[in-house]
Parts: structure tokens; sequence; C-alpha cells
């Protein structure tokens, strides 16, 4: 290996893609989770964890989607994003989504870009009652054809809970 | 046992360049070290990257039970490491043109949190996840691959990898929908002039 | 600092030589390459079946499976 980094190349790139970021690799380590396994209790702990959050992000989508007065497809069209996308994330199936799907949907849904990252798995909660206010939402909330206001109330709370929880 | 090779990274806020090193199979101790520190990073500024919760030290033990497939690398500066890199030799090309030839895949790569502007709104230093890339090109032509290499993207660097002449395979089902780039012998000579 | 190597020398028979050129031909590997991946995916197979892994191919078509013959 010669890795001649030279001072011109480095002045060169320098303000080239500025806000773009070089990463690469999965979303989760599941590859090496299913070579070297991983603790049963982390397990358990992490899977309920994980159905309370994709019940309320498919609850605040579905609701603010029937607020807009849209039909799924809608919704995937005016986002960009695939149908399929929707309708799993709706219907709280575990599919593992990009950030530009999040970004796409918060954007037009006008929800709380990073408390819907969050919901969606993509990154980490920093506070233990993120999962309890999830869990009261999905509770408080219910599923009926067309949005009564008291599922408006209890969902305008929430969606204000996950915008102070992004501000700080 | 560790290879280093001197190299430049560049300040972020200066644009002053940093002199440092590119370390091929790089230690435990100093990938326990780094995990440390991008933790604690992460628990104090939160921030959105999806790779926020890797687990190096476990990708470490690829470089241990595969040895000679696996191999994991740094950037260290001011006696930190400031981004890593686990590659994989010898995988099969996707780009029909290549088809049959092999290539260095990228299996991860990341710069430390504090030098991403998705963690932090002041990074400390720029080009480190360039400098890697340079080094997966480079070790693609030490083992006959002509520079080829091939990664799957996460979805804020597709832009990047385009702009840097990788062919764009689209979306990847069985990686989770990734994109998945490659370069050729010649995409790779145009990246290393720059 | 480079990586130190060491040099040996590989007796193989006329129909095994035949094979290896004609491999580095259609990857463009030189020998030593060639040799060098061969060794690195032996391992990798072999650790991998010694940790209770099976390999086996499919066919990207009919999906029909097939064990690995020899190893």
């Amino acid at each position: 290996m010669k890795m001649k980094v030279t001072k011109e190349w480095l002045l060169k790139n320098a303000n080239r893609d500025q806000d773009l970021e070089v990463t690469a690799g999965f979303l989760v380590d599941e590859k090496l989770d299913a070579v070297y396994g991983r603790n049963k209790k982390e397990q358990e702990d992490q899977k309920e964890d994980i159905e309370s959050r994709l019940t309320a992000l498919a609850q605040l989508i579905n609701i603010r989607r029937r607020i807009q007065g849209w039909t799924m497809e809608q919704l995937a069209d005016k986002a960009d994003v695939d149908l399929q996308d929707v309708v799993c994330l709706e219907k709280g199936i575990p599919v593992h989504l990009s950030v530009r799907t999040i970004h796409k949907l918060s954007g037009v849904l006008d929800l709380p870009h990073s408390g819907l990252l969050r919901l969606s798995g993509a990154t980490v909660q920093r506070k233990d009652d993120f999962i309890e206010h999830a869990l009261r939402f999905v509770a408080r909330s219910q599923k009926e054809t067309k949005t009564t206001r008291q599922e408006i109330k209890v969902f305008e709370e929430y969606v204000k809970f996950l915008a102070e929880e992004q501000g700080k | 046992m560790s290879d280093r090779y001197e190299v430049l990274i560049l300040e972020a806020a200066t644009n002053d360049v940093a002199k440092a090193s590119l370390i091929v199979d790089i230690a435990r101790d100093a990938i326990e070290a780094a995990q440390r520190a991008f933790t604690e990073f992460h628990s104090k500024n939160g921030g959105s990257p999806e790779h926020a919760h890797w687990d190096w030290t476990k990708k470490f033990q690829l470089t241990v039970d595969y040895e000679l497939t696996y191999k994991m690398l740094g950037i260290e500066c001011g006696g930190q490491v400031q981004g890593l890199m686990l590659i994989a030799v010898g995988k099969d090309c996707k780009i029909p043109s290549q088809k049959g030839k092999n290539l260095v895949y990228v299996d991860y790569l990341s710069a430390a949190p504090w030098n991403s502007k998705a963690t932090t709104a002041t990074p400390k230093y720029k080009l480190v996840g360039k400098v890697l890339l340079q080094a997966a090109v480079e070790l693609s032509e030490d083992e006959g691959f002509r520079g080829r290499i091939g990664l799957h993207s996460l979805p804020q660097s597709e832009t990047w990898y385009t702009n840097i002449g990788m062919t764009d395979l689209g979306k990847d089902t069985a990686y989770l929908n990734l994109k998945y780039f490659e370069m050729t012998p010649e995409q790779a000579s145009a990246f290393q002039k720059g | 600092m480079a990586v130190t190597k060491k040099a040996m020398t590989l007796n193989l028979t006329d129909q095994e030589m035949a094979v290896l050129e004609r491999m580095c031909d259609k990857k463009e590997l030189s020998k030593t390459a060639l040799i060098r991946q061969a060794l690195r995916l032996y391992q990798l197979v072999d650790t991998r079946m010694e940790k209770g892994e099976k390999l086996f191919f499919e066919h990207e078509q009919t999906k029909e499976k097939s064990d690995l013959v020899l190893l």
C-alpha cells in the first residue's frame, strides 16, 4: 500500500460534498447477531419495545393520513415512497425503512422527524419514558373509519410530546 | 499485527491539514476504546444516524474467525480513532461487465460521531471516510483486484458514492433495501486521481 | 511498514496447472493472487462448517439446492 494522500488532493476535496456523510453498512447488526448470538433477556426486552414502537408509529401515521382524507396510495404518492412501505408501516409490520423514507413521510404528514425515526427504530432512544408514552398513545387512540374528536385530541397531544422531545 | 501508514486529513473548521495514521488490522484494545468514546458521545449528544448503535467490537470478532477475509482499518489522529472500516476481501463483483472478478467489499464504514454533521454542528475532522475508502481501493489493488470495491450505502451517503463515480446497482432486497454500489478499475483510477 | 511475506514452491500436475492458468485468465489474477483467494475462501468455508453451518448451492431460477461435494 502506498496511501499517498497529498495536501493538494485534500484541499481539492475539502469543500466538495460538504453535507454528505461517507458511510456504508447494515442498519442493524443482524448478520453478526445471527453468527454470535445475543443475550436472551436483551432479545425479549427489545421485542416488546419494538412492538410498542411500531404500533405507535402505525397509529400515528394512520390517524394523520385519515385526518388529511388520503388513501394509503395517495400518501405514498405525495411522499414519493413505496406503497409497500406505507402499508407495512400502518399494519405495524417490522419493515426496515430508510431515513429518507421516514424523512419524506414526516414532511408530508407534518410529524416530528426525530420522533418518527425513534419509533421506527432507526435511532436509539435516550429516555426510558419514550416507550411508555408510545404505549399510552396506542392505548388511548382507536381505529375507526372516521377520526373522532377524542382520537384527534389524543393524537395532537402525542404529536406535541414528540415535538417537545425533538426540541431538546 | 497492525500496519501504520502516514496519511493526512483536514480540520473541519479551518481546512488545516492534520497528520494522521491509517492503521491496517487495528488492534482490539484500540477498537474497544473507540467504541467507548463513540458510545459516550452518542449518549451525550443523541443525534440521528442509523449507525449509532453499531458494535465495532463485535465486528472485530470477524477479523479473528475469518482472518484472511476480514480486515479492520482505522484512522487515528490526535491520539483518537477518527473513523473505522471493516472490509471483506475477495467477494464477487455484481456489475455485469465485471462478472467473475473479485473485489474488496466495504462491510462497514463510518467516521467517529464527532466528525459527522449528523451528530454535531461542529465536526472536528473531515475527509476521514474518503481516506478510508481510498485505503479500500489500494488494498483491492494489492490483492490483484485492480481497485474494484463494493458496498451497501446508508441512505445519507448515496449521493456521495454517485458523485465519486461508482456504479449504482439499485436497492438490494437481500440487504434491507440498501443501495449497492461498485467501483470498476477505471472508476477506481479516476477516484484516486481525485 | 509492509506485511512480511514468505515464498514457497508449489508442485502441481499439468492438469492442475492448466486449471490454475485458466482461472487466472478468467479472473484477471496472478497465480499468487488466485491461490491467496482460494486459501481465503477455504479458510472461511472451513471455519463456518466447524461452527455447524452447511454449505450448499442454490440454482437461481429453479431454487434447487445441492450440497458442495468434497468438503
